[in-house]
């Protein structure tokens, strides 16, 4: 099943009926104006994302995978009606996003939930676990009765690993991290979403409850077949979970693909950086630190050409002058590059 | 090396030494014990150290200790810290400041945005120079601080630019700059690369390394990203609960943990290897039940699958059961 | 060396949950909110228990006229011969009456028009016009008018003050409203399904509610203020005793005689309980600065 996308077409509908696409995102573009500057004068466009476009599969696992600042988070955003494009659009089962009427809205909240990146600040800290899981409940499902409720939210709340009988009527600040990440997804789960849109679910927790989180997800993905956006800047959890993986750098996607084939084979050499750079015990790089001494950071420094050229240990002439286009390189692998590793 | 509390021979020619250390943190009417009986002795300098552990585990509160940062609600209320032979917690005013900069010094996560807006990046590492000795003149203390930056990798062009100006891992290089401007015999990173990228991660570990590390420096180098510790620091020290579960070289505390603590910290790790076949464990879900309030019985026992009946009665001291490894752990 | 107290894992920390837990713990750490305190509560039990105790009554002649403090009235007479000190304590039931129902209604006033302005963006700028406008009329002399006007009515005056309050009520619950409508904890909620007036009730009014207390505080300092002001020049009615009244009648008369002493006692108190009132709210507002970031 191979698909060619460029950066200024858009995925045939025909296709996406044939690969099983909930969700379309074309042509994604968002910009927003930053000041800065002592006085605040100098103003510069900064392109959090760049004319992006993917498709996310029914029932599959799809990560995102992006240093700060290559717009993944702002991508998840838009994704789960959050935050509104500049251009482009978001489709969900076809239908354009931003032209739902107030019911398609409730319906999409419904179908489409986010889990949300700090477990420290995205829970209302007045309010106890059951009056968190409570909202959706009866806001999206429309459930009043009470002990009804009740019972839901302790069924979530074994299905996400917590006990009810200890953690009902806690408070956030009497929760560790992993288990207010837990309630997060407990809440997403509520309103049995078609799509969960996980935005660094792990990054605000420690490495040793990165692996439990994970594994959860995978474990109410089979359970509830739901599909998932995975936005992460880890490779491993993205190899972990997911069956096609996006690379995005400064606002574009520079490769996508299976997750496998990108991770042994990966064309693009941002990828091929990302890779060396992810911390592995045990790894040949351990403690090679010079490999990376010249890698410098993610800048921008012209708006012509590929946008990784200043980083980038193969680059030639025509990386420069023209922008590569996210195109097919191997089988089941896009990449915007004109010198692919393989 | 041994960690026994030092006789009054050794403590002279211990280059830092902890004895007993215990911290509490006392809010309202609870009382939290952040370190409990940390004994470390640290022969010479250019030992290097990882410590790792979960967070709580009291591997901040002891970074903080060793600077002598402990202040209310929290409060070291036995033990000792011994630096080069003077005790760290009896220091004056005067003494610790010759002490924190010129001796031990710290870089720490949030460093990097806690730095002075209003200032640019040279005059930081100036300022630092000459308000500790009044002696260098300004001109001798700027070719300093210039030097120092270029060391850290911070271009010339860069070096009037303020802080805002610069990204998260440019500002973790003044950060270390201002670290190093002092010349510290031991420098504490404190999860110094936590809010970075992979790739500038690496960068940042590489000036540790090369600047710490080959100049025959100490590094102390906390963190709960155990992969970190492996090619950057010679041993590793495990925290729970407030204690030193397990010491040793990394290339074995990592690959072949001793304590059931570290075999399950480890064996929790997600990596490019890990494999959903051996998960699904159900959570843990005594994550927010960490036994502080066990003082006659293995803290970790809770949790522990080798746990016996000892183990529940009485608390494990850190011993070495090996030539250059220590457990607290009754299994040895 | 074990510790006495009882040792608690890391995540039970207690806390004193309520919305005002956190705050009186700090709040009572101030000494200046102590002395506002205690201050105020000696003017209330004074209020309350004042009359039954206190031999005088305000409306009686009890004593020679323009009497100079003396033994028998602590603060001395009036032009008529009514005790000084008599009219202050059944007259401060009035005049603090009027200063909080007044505060009151303006801090509410505020805080609902703040909310809504902080929280509805295309709203924000209608309100913010008005307030403007409240801010730099000329609120005493419109009272006056008013008062003129409507001679017996003592209700209108409240009501114009209310409105001449709210103005800097809102602007500070704004700000806090602005600062909370951020949080992704807010996001989420919508996320959820929450709507916004729910989200209003549920989130954005507790995490207000702690800085409209203090404002509504500091306000009655400033209530009583422009009450007595007003009363002073001749608004309202000046036969009932009220703090404000004594000196419309001491102005007629004592600033010719020289009568001191009947102004010093209202004068005292007044003074006193606006302090206290300013004490009490600027520790609350300080108390909370901190946490505001909570």
């Amino acid at each position: 099943m191979s698909q060619i996308l460029n950066q200024s077409g858009s995925i045939d509908d025909d296709d996406a009926q044939r690969s099983g696409a909930i969700l379309q995102v074309k042509n994604l573009s968002v910009t927003f104006v930053r000041e800065s500057g002592a006085l605040r004068k100098k103003r510069s466009i900064v392109n959090a994302v760049n004319d992006v476009s993917f498709e996310i599969r029914e029932s599959e696992v799809l990560s995102v995978v992006g240093e700060s600042g290559s717009g993944k988070t702002t991508v998840a955003r838009c994704v789960s009606a959050l935050a509104k494009p500049t251009s482009g659009s978001i489709l969900w089962r076809g239908k354009d996003v931003l032209a739902f009427e107030r019911s398609e809205m409730k319906d999409f909240r419904r179908q489409v939930q986010i889990i949300f990146q700090d477990p420290f600040e995205s829970i209302y800290p007045r309010q106890d676990v059951l009056a968190t899981i409570s909202v959706p409940i009866m806001r999206l499902k429309g459930e009043k009765n009470p002990d009804r409720i009740r019972e839901e939210v302790s069924r979530l709340l074994v299905e996400v690993g917590l006990r009810p009988d200890i953690h009902l009527h806690r408070l956030p600040h009497q929760l560790s991290g992993g288990e207010r990440q837990r309630v997060n997804i407990a809440r997403a789960l509520a309103s049995s979403p078609k799509l969960l849109v996980a935005d660094e679910p792990t990054t605000m927790l420690d490495a040793s409850q990165r692996l439990n989180v994970l594994s959860l997800l995978v474990r109410l993905k089979r359970q509830r077949n739901l599909t998932i956006l995975l936005i992460t800047h880890d490779l491993a959890s993205a190899r972990l979970m997911s069956d096609r993986t996006a690379i995005m750098y400064m606002g574009k996607i520079v490769e996508l693909g299976s997750t496998s084939t990108i991770l042994t084979h990966p064309s693009h050499p941002y990828t091929r950086m990302i890779l060396d750079a992810t911390p592995k015990l045990g790894s040949a790089h351990a403690g090679k630190y010079d490999l990376f001494a010249k890698s410098g950071e993610a800048r921008l420094v012209s708006n012509r050409g590929c946008v990784f050229r200043p980083r980038c240990s193969y680059a030639t002439e025509i990386c420069a002058d023209v922008e590569p286009e996210l195109l097919e390189k191997s089988r089941k692998q896009l990449a915007a590059c004109h010198n692919p590793l393989n | 090396m041994s960690n026994a509390p030092a006789t009054e021979s050794n403590a002279s020619s211990s280059f830092l030494q902890l004895s007993d250390l215990t911290v509490e943190y006392t809010v309202e009417d609870n009382v939290f014990r952040a370190l409990d009986g940390i004994s470390l002795d640290v022969p010479r300098q250019g030992y290097t150290l990882g410590i790792v552990g979960e967070s709580g585990s009291g591997k901040t509160t002891l970074g903080m200790s060793i600077m002598g940062m402990i202040q209310s609600p929290g409060k070291v209320v036995e033990g000792s810290i011994k630096f080069m032979g003077k005790d760290v917690l009896e220091m004056s005013g005067r003494e610790m400041r010759n002490y924190r900069g010129p001796s031990v010094s710290m870089v720490y996560q949030s460093a990097m945005n806690s730095l002075n807006p209003v200032m640019n990046i040279l005059n930081h590492v100036v300022e630092v120079i000459r308000d500790h000795s009044k002696n260098i003149s300004k001109s001798e203390a700027t070719e300093r601080a210039k030097k120092l930056l270029t060391d850290v990798g911070i271009p010339e062009d860069r070096f009037s630019s303020y802080p805002h100006e610069f990204s998260g891992g440019m500002r973790q290089r003044v950060v270390i700059a201002l670290a190093l401007a002092l010349n510290p015999k031991l420098l504490i990173a404190d999860e110094p690369t936590s809010a970075l990228d992979v790739i500038v991660q690496q960068q940042i570990l590489g000036l540790l390394k090369k600047h710490i590390v080959d100049r025959g420096l100490s590094l102390f180098f906390i963190t709960h990203e155990i992969a970190l510790t492996e090619g950057l620091v010679d041993n590793v020290a495990v925290m729970f609960a407030g204690e030193i579960v397990e010491l040793g070289p990394s290339s074995k505390v990592l690959f072949s943990p001793f304590h059931p603590y570290s075999e399950e910290l480890l064996g929790s790790l997600l990596n490019m290897e890990s494999n959903l076949s051996t998960l699904d464990r159900p959570s843990a879900q005594n994550e927010s039940l960490v036994p502080h309030d066990l003082t006659r019985a293995c803290k970790f026992s809770v949790r522990c699958k080798y746990a016996f009946d000892r183990c529940r009665k009485e608390r494990p001291l850190l011993r070495q059961v090996e030539k250059d490894r220590w457990v607290a752990c009754h299994k040895y | 060396m074990a510790s006495k107290k009882k040792q608690s894992s890391s995540l039970s920390l207690s806390f004193k949950n309520g919305r005002f837990g956190i705050l009186y713990s700090i709040f009572w750490k101030k000494t200046r909110a102590k002395i506002g305190t205690c201050i105020l509560l000696f003017f209330f039990v004074l209020l309350i228990v004042g009359p039954f105790l206190y031999p005088y009554s305000p409306y009686a002649i009890s004593g020679a006229k323009n009497q100079p403090p003396s033994l028998a009235h602590v603060f001395g007479t009036d032009y008529q011969g009514k005790d000084v000190l008599s009219q202050v304590i059944y007259g401060a039931y009035p005049s603090l009456l009027a200063g909080i129902v007044s505060a009151l209604g303006g801090t509410i006033l505020g805080l609902l028009l703040g909310v809504i302005a902080g929280y509805f963006s295309k709203v924000e700028g209608a309100i913010s016009a008005a307030s403007d406008v409240v801010i730099t009329f000329p609120a005493i002399p419109l009272l006056v008018m008013i008062g003129m006007l409507y001679p017996q009515i003592d209700q209108l005056l409240i009501l114009a003050l209310i409105l001449i309050l709210w103005p800097v009520a809102a602007r500070a619950i704004r700000s806090q409203v602005l600062s909370v409508k951020n949080r992704p904890y807010v996001e989420a909620a919508k996320a959820s399904g929450m709507g916004d007036w729910e989200i209003i009730r549920k989130i954005i009014i507790p995490e207000v509610t702690a800085i409209a207390f203090a404002w509504f505080v500091l306000s009655v300092a400033t209530a009583i203020i422009i009450l007595v002001a007003l009363e002073f020049l001749g608004v309202g009615s000046p036969d009932v005793v009220s703090w404000g009244s004594i000196f419309y009648w001491a102005q007629q008369f004592a600033f010719y005689s020289g009568d001191w002493w009947w102004v010093l006692a209202p004068g005292i108190s007044i003074t006193l309980v606006t302090a206290a009132f300013a004490m009490i709210g600027f520790s609350l507002e300080e108390a909370m600065n901190p946490r505001l970031i909570r």
